[in-house]
């Protein structure tokens, strides 16, 4: 069987991989739209009333978010992490289902790791229609290089993404740039124009990583956003990009602990 | 610059990185980078990074994913000479 190499994308993905792809990823966009306020209202439920979570300025976050992403620049959202559920406060957090529902697209993507997550039914029915495109930590380079292209094709659609640069749970429970992933980099220099939008939260108990906060957790979530640049390339540019993330969150986690300190006096 | 010189400018490269110390009193061409001295792969780009400075030598990204081994390396760095 002859096979056309000159119709490979950049990446090395046929024009049929990539149909097929995209295909799917329209189908996990309608669903996951069609259940936006179900498991939006299941989730709120759980958060408000079982965990009994809740945000600081709630109304302030929620109009920033709004703001932040409702651009036509690509954003990339890029968070601290501390527990499992990281993603679905902050999903809760930043916007009610309404907006979500008529702003899908602002309705962030995921990319969890899926050694993290046992195989059931129930779980891959949630990240499926809960936007998560899950990568394979082990995985070959080919299956890595079809999720970044997957992100790049739908953050060029305006669909929003989070990031963690740390890449897992971090283990001393504060940024840890020895533990930095170069991935954001490489995002933030394929996807022109990105907005970086850095987004440092955390629960006024949380001294340690954990599978998910106390009980009773209030959160604190601020924003930073910025548009990366480097006059690097390669690997280089990868670095420094993914080291202007980490040391704005970093900053940021300072200024929380500063204003943290200055509210006990 | 010979193999051996290239080699052992190789582990002196990765030594910041290695995790398992006692792997490094028995390294060899066939050493692993990630499972047997448990280097964080995150940190495998810096690794490409200071063997590209340190032997003024431009590597690829394709070429920087196929170094898994010390020997793998130290055939790169040969190849480039």
């Amino acid at each position: 069987m002859k096979i056309e190499t000159n119709n490979l994308s950049e990446d090395g993905f046929s024009p049929k991989e990539l149909k097929k792809e995209y295909r799917s990823l329209s189908l996990q966009i309608f669903l996951g739209w069609l259940f936006t306020l179900p498991l939006g209202y299941i989730i709120n439920f759980i958060f408000r009333f079982i965990l009994k979570y809740k945000i600081h300025n709630s109304k302030e976050v929620k109009e920033t978010y709004k703001k932040l992403v409702t651009t036509k620049d690509p954003v990339l959202l890029c968070t601290n992490h501390l527990t499992m559920i990281d993603s679905n406060i902050f999903i809760w957090a930043a916007a009610d289902m309404l907006f979500y529902g008529t702003h899908y697209k602002k309705l962030t993507w995921n990319i969890p790791a899926k050694e993290n997550f046992k195989n059931t039914i129930t779980r891959r029915m949630i990240t499926y229609l809960g936007k998560c495109i899950p990568v394979e930590r082990a995985g070959s380079k080919k299956h890595h290089d079809m999720v970044l292209h997957k992100t790049i094709y739908l953050m060029k659609k305006g669909h929003v993404f989070t990031y963690f640069p740390e890449g897992g749970r971090s283990r001393t429970a504060r940024i840890d740039m020895e533990n930095i992933r170069y991935g954001v980099g490489k995002l933030v220099s394929e996807v022109p124009n990105l907005k970086a939008v850095c987004v440092y939260m955390r629960g006024d108990s949380q001294d340690d990583y954990s599978e998910i906060p106390v009980k009773g957790e209030t959160f604190t979530l601020n924003f930073k956003e910025f548009y990366p640049t480097t006059k690097h390339t390669g690997l280089r540019a990868h670095r420094d990009l993914s080291q202007q993330v980490m040391e704005t969150l970093k900053e940021m986690e300072d200024e929380y602990f500063r204003n943290k300190a200055g509210n006990r006096e | 610059m010979n193999e051996q010189e290239i080699f052992d400018k190789v582990v002196k490269i990765l030594e910041p990185y290695v995790r398992n110390q006692d792997a490094l009193t028995d390294i060899k061409k066939e050493t692993n980078i990630v499972t047997d001295l448990q280097v964080n792969s995150s940190r495998l780009v810096d690794i490409i990074l200071a063997m590209e400075d340190e032997f003024d030598i431009e590597i690829a990204d394709d070429e920087a994913d196929k170094v898994e081994s010390v020997g793998a390396a130290v055939e790169l760095i040969l190849a480039k000479g």
